[in-house]
């Protein structure tokens, strides 16, 4: 077998069709992908923490666990991975479920090897683009995951738009202390100015369902102060749902 | 069209001809058979996909290998990668082996002709029939468990009718549970040797509607009746709400051993 460079990315290939999923392989070896090969899809997933795949290529229809299956499961344990799948009857319905979970691409068996390389090139710019979304946020995480439970409060209600006597009456404290407070919020975020703290906290927020995030095969868990910065947030707007009149201009 | 477009169409419009026809109708098993033919298209389309595929895939990387031999034949990467041409390449005539064979069952199904009684080799008959049926009950998320002895006598038949029988059965079964159940199944599919009587005996054992058996079970296996009468082989049906549906045919290792 051809030793592609180990910086190359990674493709795992699922077929229960063994020489499919060897000959899929051997084109991707060939074309300087390093891969992985499995028949059974609960293998690739006890296996799967320890890898970083740059794409899944997976056949849809497999006895054990589907294509479909696969996809949610990869899910569930916070495995980003674009899937592309391979289909031998490409029927409207497994096209509309395969879509539906996602897939970067649905390829109709038999395929050219030109559209699994194309497919696979459209799945690595997704991960690729993934990856630099993921890093950004990680950022993010690292820098609030060093804000006190008090700080990550006084966070969230400042970029809620907030004044910092209304946050010292909220919190029960003065208006002094608030104002220190967000003076260590805006050095430990980096933050320049009060829109982009606010831009900082809506990054957060629209990654609020996302409570890990796995990058280099490392799984790293959000930290803790951003779980309050979330939940001070929704009970803000809870309690009084400010003016949009009130929410600092955003200078872009 | 596609030559198997035609063969479907071919046979629904016989279907639709001789649909009231007596069992006696000479044109019955050639039509039973086209309709066997049509209900497997999909399941051969589906066989040829995957071998068309990893032939595609094996010469496209042997090509892409080549020009790594062309550009520094004396490299230890040169060498791998003669090697991996020569994999690629047996894998790929593999795979046209697998081709070649899913057409002549093609074949074999609509062709007319006079049955030729030899020894057949009933395990043999069984693997590879299930093997021909396996990518349609996963294709409908049926289990096909069987039960085989690794040696049974040869019985005197006709391996290819034998064959259409058992796809004819199997078929229906795949229909039949995976229509009333989702994901259907499992099927059954036993092979005893009945020494004493001079028999084998095959039972497939499937869950479906029970009034299909004495129903369209009964029309769906008129091929399957039809060449087990010519083998001088039984064909019962037997329906249980707690068995499923069992199709048992006792095929005689001689000819003439049930007449």
């Amino acid at each position: 077998m051809i030793a592609p460079e180990n910086n190359q990315p990674l493709i795992v290939v699922i077929d229960d069709a063994a020489a499919v999923c060897r000959a899929v392989s051997r084109l991707l070896t060939a074309s300087g992908y390093r891969t992985a090969t499995y028949v059974r899809p609960t293998e690739y997933l006890d296996d799967a923490a320890e890898m970083a795949p740059g794409c899944v290529v997976a056949d849809i229809r497999m006895p054990e666990l589907d294509g479909i299956g696969l996809s949610k499961a990869m899910r569930a344990r916070g495995i980003d991975a674009p899937i592309v799948f391979m289909t031998a009857t490409g029927d409207v319905d497994t096209v509309v479920r395969a879509m539906k979970q996602n897939a970067s691409d649905l390829l109709a068996k038999p395929f050219t090897a030109d559209a699994l390389l194309g497919a696979v090139t459209q799945a690595l710019d997704v991960s690729h683009r993934l990856d630099d979304e993921h890093r950004a946020l990680l950022a993010l995480w690292r820098l609030a995951g060093r804000l006190t439970p008090r700080e990550a409060e006084v966070c969230a209600l400042v970029a809620g738009g907030s004044a910092n006597k209304v946050v010292a009456a909220r919190l029960g404290t003065t208006e002094k202390t608030i104002k220190v407070h967000r003076g260590r919020v805006m050095s430990k975020l980096a933050a320049t100015s009060l829109a982009d703290l606010v831009r900082m906290v809506d990054r957060l927020l629209a990654a609020e369902s996302q409570t890990s995030i796995r990058l280099d095969g490392i799984e790293r868990v959000r930290p803790r102060p951003i779980d309050i910065i979330v939940s001070a947030t929704k009970q803000a707007r809870a309690d009084s749902p400010p003016p949009l009149d009130d929410r600092p201009t955003l200078v872009r | 069209m596609s030559v198997l477009h035609q063969m479907v169409h071919d046979a629904v419009v016989e279907i639709h001809n001789t649909f009231n026809s007596e069992r006696g109708d000479p044109d019955l098993e050639r039509v039973s058979r086209l309709i066997v033919a049509g209900e497997l298209v999909a399941a051969v389309a589906h066989d040829l996909r995957q071998p068309v595929t990893a032939t595609e895939m094996n010469v496209s990387a042997a090509l892409r290998l080549l020009t790594i031999c062309v550009a520094d034949p004396s490299s230890a990467r040169a060498k791998s990668a003669f090697a991996e041409i020569g994999e690629a390449l047996r894998d790929a005539l593999l795979e046209q082996g697998r081709m070649r064979a899913a057409l002549q069952v093609l074949e074999d199904l609509v062709r007319q002709r006079e049955p030729v009684f030899v020894a057949v080799d009933v395990v043999a008959l069984v693997q590879e029939t299930l093997q021909l049926v396996m990518s349609e009950a996963s294709a409908r998320r049926t289990a096909i468990e069987f039960e085989i002895p690794s040696a049974v006598p040869r019985i005197i038949a006709d391996g290819v009718l034998v064959r259409q029988a058992l796809l004819n059965i199997l078929m229906n079964a795949l229909e039949s549970t995976s229509a009333s159940h989702s994901p259907g199944g499992p099927i059954t599919l036993a092979v005893y040797s009945d020494d004493a009587a001079g028999v084998v005996e095959l039972v497939i054992t499937h869950y479906g509607p029970q009034d299909e058996v004495v129903g369209t079970s009964e029309r769906a296996l008129a091929l399957a009746r039809a060449i087990a009468e010519v083998h001088d082989a039984l064909l019962t049906l037997e329906g249980d709400p707690q068995s499923g549906i069992a199709i048992r045919t006792r095929w005689p290792i001689r000819r003439g051993v049930l007449a």
